[in-house]
């Protein structure tokens, strides 16, 4: 949880997260200009930082359609995935109050020394709003309020909504004013990163603010109104409350009090805004305003203020950890962060008895004392965790999936996946979270049942089951593809083409296949489970091929799956891809007996590679008739070799003329010979005396 | 009511009757044989006289095949044929076959024949042996020869020695 350690800056822009990978400053690697499908000219030279986001570096672009045009270039973390379904939907049409998206694109960015995602957006010449706070001091009135902020912005996640989406980054730093005059407000990028990914603890509801930045999933209408609530409050009363304070104690604080009374504060704000501050900022989910709700307060509908609802409180408390808890919510966070003490104390069986006593929740105490017998009757030294992790789930029905460090919405283990081995390297708890079946447990505790959870406990098994399997195509790799559209292909032959689509696959390995070790393959798991996952022609069979122990059928299955791809996908011609796996051939070529046959292969395998085409060397290289002729005829041979090694053993063992069969032969021509010389005497003895 | 005749009685009144049968070939091989013995007697005197290391040959053979006879018979028929021809034609009588049979010198022929007979039935196996060896040889290198076009074809696998049977072709990164 280092992330969450860090402290929350003092602008309400938030958590810094991490930087962008090798990001040296432009000075020093910029040189040629980048262009975006042919029409759109980055400079890396000319950075607009007070445009950038914290995983999206912004950058001067010219239009060369139209030079006029005022732009710019956000230039995206290449370690994270982008929200790839959100760009395709925001592509098609304009969002009145959304920053509006020209195009986007792969191209090469120098300064990452590898290919990333650009997106080209207008330019907002009001700048950000967050910026009002640092300059002189613009007071409003509600009413002020009200018009030039909260309307336009309410009307803009309306339509946001209508189309699916869910923005996930609504703070103050992201949202510009498109004018100079500053009439005209709209919210900012919302794909550079993961959703909520950006997001500064302040902004996101409890229960997303316990998550890793990665882990706070897609979420619903409901999380952007609460984002937009903590925005309205950051840009009426540019106070920050969470100033001085760790990611770990803003949530806390949050728990204890309220998310309004902790946004809030002291600070007095007009009747009005508090009675729509505590509808957006409700921590009920269910209780929180939505749209229409909204709207009936914007016409004018005056409602009572919600009052937060209490947790229900144990009649004496709880001792963990030198800190007394009387409520499961706080229980619970606190078990999640002391996690070793946290499984002592569950095992102990002092949850239940507190839960029972204390609480006076029998429901609850019944589920965590089941889950703990069942825990102490298997011999699985990690069975504490998952106990753990499931009595964390009963205590706070709530709160996210909590698994050691991992705390993660369960629609966001795609991106947790992604993360955790793109960009942290080590996806080895995920993969424990998976296949220890926590997110069964966390179907279980559900309290009311929805689409969503049928849904995820669909993705998790799936997950799962690609996990358990480690077979080519299949395996973590396949997981993270399969539950992530937006993750390039991780294979480090082509990580630095950034291939999204498998359209794309063939023309990057073509990319890198002119400067790549011959002694190695173009194909590796990544790749594999790219093709496997993005590929919608079945290529089962060369995948299973690939992982053969015999080398001829693995690297027959290695040319199968890649000629299936440009079969049908192209391009026409790979010519540097074709010399890589030509010369990859030996083993197949080895495969034929006939040395006539190979001789021949190794004559039309380099025409074939001159050709380019993978489709025409796999054609000549699996040909079933030849290769059914090379075995019968190959059998016959060896039949006919036995054969003849057999008499020859024989005619060199020595007993050739002095055995038995001799013998008898001998017998035979002693025979004939009496038979022959007798007749002959016999014709002469009686000729001469008749005559 | 008749009754039916089973199978094994069936097989049992076969075998009644083919041996009736050889019974009745036996008996007229034997009346044609004493009536053969009586008409042509000084003939046969002196055949089954002088036959007589023949019939100990056919009766010594210990080879399933039992060629020694037909070498040693072959031998001996030659030693009796005159003898017998003599019979036929300057006098077949009893007495002349008498004075044969009791005479040193046919014995003298007889046995000469004979053992020339066994001289080849001896003789002729270890110059077949030598034949058979020398053909070996021939035969062998024909074979060799025929195996090295086999894996000039095949390769060595072919032998089913897997040994140096390399993958051969291009290898990677060639």
């Amino acid at each position: 949880m280092a992330e969450e350690q860090q402290q929350v800056t003092e602008e309400a822009g938030g958590d810094s997260p991490p930087a962008p990978p090798q990001a040296s400053s432009p000075s020093s690697s910029s040189g040629a200009k980048v262009l975006l499908k042919n029409r759109f000219e980055l400079d890396p030279a000319k950075p607009l930082a007070h445009l950038s986001q914290p995983n999206g570096q912004a950058y001067a672009v010219i239009d060369k359609r139209d030079k006029e045009s005022k732009l710019f270039a956000m230039v995206c973390n290449p370690e994270l995935p982008q929200r790839l379904r959100v760009l395709h939907m925001l592509k098609g049409g304009k969002a009145p109050a959304l920053l509006p998206m020209v195009e986007w694109g792969v191209a090469y960015w120098p300064m990452f020394k590898r290919k990333t995602v650009i997106v080209i957006y207008e330019l907002p010449l009001g700048g950000k709003v967050s910026e009002l706070g640092g300059r002189a001091k613009e007071s409003f009135n509600e009413q002020d309020m009200i018009r030039n902020y909260i309307t336009p912005l309410f009307e803009g996640l309306k339509e946001i909504n209508a189309r699916g989406i869910t923005l996930r980054s609504i703070r103050p730093d992201n949202m510009y004013f498109m004018d100079a005059e500053k009439t005209k407000i709209v919210f900012g990028e919302c794909v550079s990163s993961p959703p909520a990914y950006d997001q500064p603890v302040l902004y996101e509801t409890i229960e997303s603010g316990m998550c890793l930045p990665e882990g706070r999933g897609e979420g619903t209408l409901m999380h952007d109104i609460y984002s937009l609530g903590v925005s309205i409050f950051s840009i009426y009363a540019k106070k920050d409350p969470t100033k001085g304070k760790t990611v770990d104690q803003v949530v806390d604080a949050k728990i204890e009090q309220g998310s309004y009374a902790f946004v809030v504060q002291d600070y007095r704000l007009p009747l009005p805004l508090v009675e729509i501050l505590r509808g957006l900022l409700c921590d009920d989910d269910d209780e929180r305003w939505d749209l229409e709700a909204i709207e009936l307060w914007l016409g004018g509908r005056r409602l009572s203020p919600l009052q937060p609802k209490a947790e229900p409180k144990s009649k004496r408390n709880i001792i963990f950890c030198e800190e007394e808890y009387s409520t499961c919510r706080q229980l619970s966070r606190a078990m999640s962060v002391h996690w070793r003490e946290a499984i002592e104390l569950v095992t102990e069986g002092k949850v239940d008895i507190w839960l029972r006593r204390g609480l006076e929740d029998k429901e609850k105490a019944d589920a965590v004392e089941l889950a703990r017998k069942i825990t102490l009757s298997t011999a699985d030294p990690k069975a504490g965790d998952t106990l753990l992790a499931k009595v964390l789930m009963v205590l706070d029905n709530r709160a996210p999936i909590r698994y050691k460090e991992l705390v993660l919405m369960p629609d966001s283990i795609g991106s947790v996946l992604a993360v955790h081995t793109i960009k942290k390297g080590d996806p080895r708890l995920v993969a424990e979270l998976l296949l220890r079946e926590i997110f069964k447990s966390w179907v279980d505790t559900r309290i009311k049942y929805s689409s969503e959870i049928s849904q995820s406990d669909t993705e998790f098994r799936d997950m799962r089951n690609y996990m358990r399997q480690t077979l080519m195509g299949l395996g973590l790799e396949r997981a993270i593809y399969e539950s992530n559209e937006a993750v390039p292909c991780q294979s480090p032959l082509i990580v630095s083409e950034y291939v999204l689509e498998i359209t794309e696959l063939l023309p990057a390995l073509e990319a890198v296949a002119s400067t790549a070790d011959p002694k190695s393959w173009p194909f590796d798991r990544h790749i594999a489970a790219f093709i496997a996952c993005r590929f919608k022609t079945n290529v089962d069979d060369h995948m299973n091929a690939v992982g053969d122990p015999g080398p001829s059928k693995a690297v027959m299955g290695v040319l199968g799956t890649l000629a299936m791809v440009q079969w049908r996908h192209g391009p026409e011609a790979v010519f540097d891809l074709t010399a890589w796996l030509g010369a990859s051939m030996g083993p197949v070529v080895g495969s034929y007996h006939n040395r006539e046959k190979r001789r021949e292969l190794e004559k039309e395998i380099p025409r074939v590679v001159r050709k380019g085409s993978l489709v025409e060397l796999y054609n000549l290289l699996n040909n079933e008739q030849e290769r059914y002729q090379d075995m019968t005829g190959f059998n016959e041979a060896k039949a006919e070799y036995k054969a003849a090694q057999d008499e020859l053993d024989y005619l060199e063992s020595g007993r050739v003329g002095r055995d038995e069969q001799a013998e008898e032969l001998g017998h035979q021509t002693a025979s004939v010979t009496s038979a022959t010389l007798a007749l002959v005497v016999l014709v002469i003895m009686i000729v001469t005396r008749i005559w | 009511m008749a009754k039916k005749e089973t199978p094994k009685q069936t097989n049992q009144a076969a075998s009644v009757k083919s041996s009736g049968k050889a019974g009745v070939n036996n008996w007229a091989l034997i009346v044609i044989g004493v009536i053969i013995f009586v008409v042509f007697f000084p003939t046969m005197v002196v055949f089954c006289v002088g036959m007589f290391p023949t019939f100990i040959a056919f009766f010594i053979e210990r080879s399933k095949k039992g060629m020694v006879w037909i070498s040693v018979g072959c031998m001996n028929l030659v030693g009796v044929t005159p003898y017998i021809m003599d019979l036929w034609l300057i006098s077949n009588t009893p007495q002349q076959a008498l004075d044969t049979v009791f005479s040193v010198f046919p014995w003298l022929v007889w046995y000469s024949t004979a053992g020339l007979g066994w001289l080849i039935y001896l003789g002729t196996p270890p110059v077949v042996g030598i034949f058979l060896t020398l053909a070996a040889a021939s035969r062998a290198s024909t074979l060799k020869a025929s195996q090295r076009r086999l894996v000039e074809k095949w390769g060595q696998e072919v032998s089913g020695n897997q040994e140096g049977a390399g993958p051969g072709g291009m290898m990677r990164g060639e």
